[in-house]
């Protein structure tokens, strides 16, 4: 199954690795005023258990700061003493914000001008000129020239916080805390892609239906996914790294997925100059010669050649219901994510083995 | 069935084919019992279920699924006493989201939508017809391929993941040399002996054989039966003995045999304990570390 499509652009590709925005290490100033408002010597007991571990480990970092000239824990020591630290402050053993405070201690020293790769690339080719441009990439472009001119390098608060262990009204106040920075980071990129939009109308379709608030909530899981195109594909694929992932794989069997991807495309060759599929066993040696023609190098894959190539003619016009089937529910699934433009779709061609129920995924 | 010399007859073997899906993720298996893993080998690599704490819900929430499984779980109850909740009747879980919009605007939580509320009572988790396609395809492949032995059976298990593109692995799992259905060691568990009988009862439960309700009995004696009822009365003072009262100084020398709801059939798991001064004496009320809290 082979995706084409250019220039896809999500904004919720719901990664399973996304990392939540807290801004520990240089909290705004919302925050800061928040963790001064609470003095942990002076509050009950109850209190103490359920104040948030966000609003802990500023306090604990700004503490750090004031002995340490300014600095954030750096070396694999200073961490372990600033955790202890965390944890000796305990009145009891069933502080669970306090545990968590320690679980998630590396909140501190996470740097938030850190995108994950895809997120810069798609800030740089928004930037670019040979792109085509769009509502979307103009967002990406206001925010990557705010960030940069106006906020150090952070991108915009994404405002969106994890659950915690504590008590209501101070889980809510810290939640407000990270809606209105949101809220003010997005307004000041507004401002900037203001004086980047060329016309009302482009400065129009990027805010209206909340696209620039979206793109500023779900930066880290925004993408844009190009693949290759059919043509290109057939007339020059690169087949060098499929090759070497093949070569290094235990199982560079004749089975292996990637070989029947080659056997697949030496049958489109066949018919593009015959106008017909291989079914005889006079085929099979004329496919074996177009399977040769894509690849040059490969050893294990010349030598699978004639036995693909006989299988091919073999099968030729059968259709098991079942393949059929699973090809269809990956085919309609990348449907679903492209015209949804959730999630991140394939890149780009999906081939499935039925006998032995493996698959791989060919990019070249 | 297996024949005189213990070996499994394989004209008997029913083959087993499992799959299932939660939105873009899927897997697939093919279980040959006794030959290649079992369902119960592969139990513990399930993560324990998500629950909410009482307390959390009662006094400190936070999200607006602790408010709807306070409506539905303490208030519900208190209003309607004699009628259980009913997730098909519309009236009913109405009637829940009304009441915990109600809480979560008290609280100042917002989030709060019928479509969660249905989300959280009816432990809804949300499915992709596209993955059900493929997942049900590949079984169907497996079925075909066993039934007509054309060609080889996907050996063993076949995992999908489609949200980041597409993904899948295949690959073989191997038996678990201790499963307690498809291999008939002994298994030892190591305990303090004065922990109770319920603690080890729920070492049962909550470690990787996720039991839901064991009995367990000795060779000459039942130690604690959970049905019928009056075997359960009568042997339930038994939960708070420690160990080395119940089944005597040298535990290698007894072996228990533990049977519950989830063993398929007449399978039961025999255990022997080893005394160990080094782990912790438990009672088997202590706090669950499971609950989210």
């Amino acid at each position: 199954m082979r995706l084409q499509i250019e220039d896809h652009e999500v904004i919720e590709s719901k990664s399973e690795f996304s990392v939540w925005d807290l801004r520990i290490g240089e909290p705004f100033e919302g925050l800061c005023e928040l963790a001064d408002s609470v003095d942990l010597s002076h509050v009950s007991d109850v209190d103490h258990a359920h104040i948030p571990y966000v609003v802990l480990l500023t306090l604990f970092t700004k503490q750090w700061r004031r002995v340490h000239q300014g600095h954030l824990p750096a070396t694999a020591q200073e961490k372990a003493t600033f955790r202890r630290i965390i944890l000796s402050a305990k009145r009891c053993d069933g502080e669970f914000n306090f545990d968590e405070a320690v679980e998630q201690v590396f909140q501190t020293w996470a740097d938030p001008r850190q995108l994950p790769p895809e997120v810069t690339q798609a800030i740089d080719a928004a930037a670019s000129s040979r792109v085509k441009s769009s509502p979307f990439k103009l967002c990406l472009q206001a925010i990557g020239a705010w960030s940069r001119e106006d906020n150090d390098g952070k991108p915009p608060l994404s405002g969106t916080i994890p659950d915690m262990h504590a008590s209501t009204d101070r889980f809510v106040a810290l939640q407000r805390v990270y809606d209105n920075q949101a809220e003010a980071d997005c307004n000041a990129v507004q401002g900037k892609l203001r004086s980047i939009a060329t016309s009302q109308l482009e400065f129009d379709k990027c805010v209206s239906g909340e696209l620039l608030t979206r793109i500023c909530k779900h930066l880290r899981e925004v993408r844009i996914v190009t693949t290759k195109s059919l043509a290109e594909e057939m007339i020059r694929p690169y087949l060098e790294d499929e090759f070497i992932l093949l070569e290094s794989e235990a199982c560079h069997s004749p089975q292996n997925p990637f070989t029947w991807y080659i056997a697949v495309r030496a049958a489109d060759r066949f018919f593009i100059k015959r106008r017909r599929w291989p079914h005889c066993a006079a085929d099979a040696s004329n496919l074996s010669t177009e399977v040769c023609g894509i690849h040059s190098a490969c050893e294990p894959v010349r030598s699978a050649n004639e036995s693909q190539a006989g299988e091919i003619v073999r099968f030729c016009h059968s259709e098991l219901h079942s393949v059929a089937s699973i090809i269809g529910g990956v085919a309609s699934q990348e449907a679903v994510k492209v015209l949804t433009k959730q999630c991140t779709p394939l890149n780009h061609t999906f081939v499935f083995d039925g006998i032995s129920a493996t698959s791989s995924v060919v990019s070249v | 069935e297996v024949d005189d010399d213990g070996a499994v007859d394989p004209e008997t073997v029913i083959p087993m084919i499992d799959g299932g899906t939660e939105g873009f993720k899927g897997q697939a298996r093919v279980i040959i019992p006794r030959f290649t893993s079992c369902f119960e080998c592969s139990l513990d690599t399930f993560p324990p279920q998500r629950t909410y704490p009482l307390c959390t819900i009662a006094e400190k929430p936070r999200l607006p699924e602790h408010c709807i499984s306070y409506a539905h779980v303490i208030e519900w109850p208190k209003h309607f006493p004699d009628k259980p909740m009913d997730t098909d009747s519309t009236d009913d879980m109405r009637w829940v989201y009304e009441r915990a919009k109600a809480r979560a605007d008290a609280f100042g939580i917002s989030g709060v939508t019928y479509m969660k509320t249905s989300g959280v009572v009816k432990n809804i988790i949300p499915a992709i017809a596209s993955t059900n396609a493929i997942i049900a395809g590949v079984c169907v492949n497996e079925a075909f391929k066993l039934a007509t032995l054309c060609s080889q059976t996907l050996d063993t298990y076949f995992m999908y993941m489609g949200a980041d593109g597409v993904y899948t692995h295949t690959f073989r799992y191997d038996k678990k040399d201790d499963c307690p259905v498809c291999s008939s060691t002994v298994r030892t568990v190591a305990v303090h002996p004065r922990s109770t009988l319920k603690a080890l009862l729920r070492l049962l439960k909550e470690g990787d054989l996720r039991l839901k309700a064991p009995s367990i009995t000795k060779s000459d004696q039942t130690l604690y039966m959970q049905k019928p009822e009056a075997l359960e009365r009568a042997t339930r003072p038994n939960l708070d003995k420690p160990l080395v009262e119940v089944v005597g100084e040298t535990p290698d020398d007894e072996t228990l045999t533990v049977t519950d709801p989830i063993f398929p059939g007449d399978v039961a798991l025999s255990i022997k304990l080893a005394f160990d001064d080094s782990k912790p004496e438990l009672t088997g009320d202590e706090p669950d570390p499971n609950e989210d809290r």
